[in-house]
């Protein structure tokens, strides 16, 4: 009778044989386990002590058969790492990063060359113990990373006063490093070179040899060509992993809403030329602050459904915006919270927002929509070189549906590819200010250029208001009246 | 909540409304020239620079196109060998584009009374692209040299817009010369 349940080995001879031999070459309880085909998660909740105590039972109480040095399949992580030092000390890191949640997750990356210690174990699981282990794939075996959450999360959770949750949105990222492990994958780059091309600039410390691409080459690779090209290195002090690295991250919270724009020196997003500031502060600054002191987030992402120039106004009900909020250090925000944090921004001159919310993830598609098929209103302050007459005027109104075709306007052809723009102007309507000046009022579809519409940009829109007056025209100003999508949710703000 | 200034802020725009109205080109434009193009007496072109280093290739009033009031016949971007229509560009850093000089000619003015100019390009950097209004339109050149009859487009490399334009006259500096009878 094992005391081991649902192993691959049902002979009890042949068990103890299996850990005999892994056990020779340094592994520990918890990684004989593993290997033995152990999956349940009860089992692994056991303490380091009561399981070795398990596995020596498998070979008759012998003693001494575990060494003391790090284990060659796991690299100490199921060992030192799930000892009360080590716990204490990431219970310790999530305090201190100070973030707000419900429940948890722990994501742990392991250095890339233990997929080369499973396939030389497993190997030699294969060739010592053909009819059990033949057909066996890696996948079979619990992983290390199961095996330590399965220890770890209950104590964590309980040192934590909050479940370990698969869902959560809270995220404590372990970094386990092993500075050996690139030189061991060395040897897969002679046999598969095309795989390992080291790219011009290599972006950060181990992107040659990554876990897909190790795993990709491992599964073409012969099992002759494996054995003579690697074997499992020999246990010692320092072939330990290091854990340096623990880092708290709580998922993007997103917030929606529409802003109106009053100034027309005001940038939508910050204006950074040659190192100094274009413009003093941003739309996007604006909102982002005040959402900042409540949310505490470290980084802002700042979309909407379109823009307006510096020196255009947002007016009407406003253009939606979203704000990605990365790594909020507070989540629990309430309505009301949020509408203390509206009357905030609101304190500005320049900029308005309503309809501040929460939204999801998915909902920042919606924004987009409208950029493309959403209509938009304009009213725009227009000269022209000689007086317009109210006919003139008047035919302006009868224009329905004008296709005009848009080359890349000179004042963005500098970052943008030169190609023509095929628009429609819905509609127009003007009034006479006085003799060389009039408010000429638009709807056109979303991405229209009204002020080359208006001046024509060297005759590259066409047709455009010179050519239908057949008046040379400039453009003053210009305000977007509204932009007509319908989300974010109205709120009912006045 | 949100005061919403529908109506346009007149009291802003007052000022607007009683000031001297500057052309497009004067608000966005600064106006450089390179006096005798080519050796060419006369032969001014005004290039027109954009804050963000644009460069429209212009004819300016003094070269003898539009001092002597020609009548253009024909404009050909088939040029010295080249032929300037067919630039093909793609993409936000306009690969493909052909790459000009100062002395690069740009196109073949032909009049009514046989003279032919050639235009060069007077800065350098990559071919945008020339304005084919003026095939089927070529008076456009004569009546709006300045704006609907420019020649073409052309873009300074990063960093190379200074080295560029600095050998082309400020129009202070070019009003001075050629209103001095040279």
């Amino acid at each position: 009778m094992t005391a081991v349940p649902n192993i691959f080995s049902s002979d009890p001879t042949v068990t103890k044989e299996i850990v005999l031999l892994l056990t020779q070459d340094g592994l520990c309880p918890r990684c004989v386990l593993r290997f033995l085909g152990a999956g349940d998660v009860g089992l692994f909740r056991a303490t380091s002590e009561e399981l070795a105590q398990k596995v020596k039972s498998l070979v008759d109480d012998q003693d001494d058969i575990f060494s003391p040095l790090p284990c060659p399949a796991c690299l100490g992580i199921l060992q030192v790492y799930l000892e009360e030092g080590f716990l204490n000390r990431v219970v310790e890191a999530v305090r201190t990063s100070d973030h707000q949640f419900k429940n948890f997750i722990c994501s742990l990356t392991t250095p890339v060359c233990s997929l080369l210690r499973e396939h030389a174990i497993l190997l030699l699981l294969k060739e010592k113990f053909k009819s059990l282990y033949e057909h066996r794939e890696v996948e079979e075996i619990s992983s290390v990373k199961d095996v330590w959450k399965w220890r770890s999360g209950p104590l964590l959770a309980a040192a934590l006063d909050a479940p370990f949750e698969l869902k959560s949105k809270f995220d404590i990222i372990l970094n386990f490093t092993y500075e050996k492990s690139d030189k061991e994958c060395t040897f897969l780059s002679y046999h598969s070179p095309e795989v390992f091309r080291k790219r011009k600039q290599q972006r950060s410390y181990g992107d040659t040899y990554t876990r897909a691409n190790v795993a990709r080459v491992l599964s073409k690779m012969t099992e002759g060509y494996f054995k003579r090209n690697y074997s499992l290195p020999k246990s010692n002090e320092t072939n330990v992993c290091l854990c340096e690295d623990i880092r708290c991250v709580h998922d993007a919270v997103f917030v929606a809403g529409r802003y109106n724009k009053y100034s027309r020196t005001l940038s939508q997003t910050p204006w950074i030329l040659d190192g100094g500031r274009k413009s003093e502060s941003s739309v996007e600054e604006e909102i982002c602050g005040p959402l900042k002191k409540k949310f505490l987030f470290t980084e802002q992402r700042f979309s909407s459904s379109g823009r307006e120039d510096v020196d255009v106004r947002m007016l009407g009900k406003g253009r939606p915006f979203v704000v990605e909020m990365g790594d909020p250090h507070r989540v629990r925000l309430t309505p009301e919270d949020l509408a203390e944090i509206q009357q905030e921004i609101n304190k500005s001159a320049d900029v308005k927002v309503r309809d501040l919310q929460i939204v999801e993830k998915n909902d920042i598609n919606k924004l987009k929509e409208g950029e493309i098929e959403k209509t938009k209103t304009y009213s725009a302050l227009c000269w022209s070189k000689e007086p317009l007459s109210q006919e003139q005027l008047q035919k302006l109104q009868e224009v329905k549906d004008l296709v005009i075709y848009q080359k890349t306007p000179i004042r963005v052809l500098h970052r943008r590819p030169l190609a023509t723009r095929e628009r429609v102007v819905y509609s127009m309507s003007a009034e006479k200010v006085d003799d060389l000046h009039f408010t000429l009022n638009l709807l056109t579809q979303a991405g229209t250029y009204i002020k080359e519409f208006v001046h024509g940009d060297f005759g590259r829109t066409t047709p455009n208001l010179g050519t239908l007056t057949g008046v040379e025209c400039d453009i003053l100003e210009l305000d977007v009246q509204s932009v007509e999508l319908d989300w974010p949710p109205s709120l009912g703000d006045t | 909540m949100a005061d919403d200034n529908q109506q346009h802020d007149f009291e802003g725009s007052k000022r607007l409304l009683e000031s001297e109205h500057p052309s497009l080109v004067d608000r966005y434009y600064q106006s450089r020239y390179l006096i005798d193009s080519q050796s060419k007496k006369n032969e001014d072109i005004c290039i027109l620079t954009h804050s963000n280093r644009i460069c429209i290739v212009t004819v300016a009033e003094w070269h003898p196109l539009l001092r002597e009031k020609k009548t253009i016949s024909q404009i050909s971007y088939d040029v010295e060998g080249v032929n300037r229509m067919d630039n093909k560009i793609s993409g936000k850093g306009k690969r493909g584009a052909q790459l000009l000089t100062p002395s690069s000619p740009l196109c073949e003015v032909t009049c009514t009374d046989s003279s032919k100019y050639i235009i060069t390009c007077g800065v350098r950097g990559q071919l945008i692209e020339v304005n084919e209004t003026l095939l089927k339109s070529p008076d456009l050149l004569s009546l709006k040299p300045q704006t609907e009859g420019y020649i073409a487009i052309v873009l300074p490399k990063l960093g190379d817009f200074e080295g560029t334009t600095k050998n082309l006259l400020s129009k202070d500096e070019y009003i001075k010369i050629r209103s001095s009878g040279t």
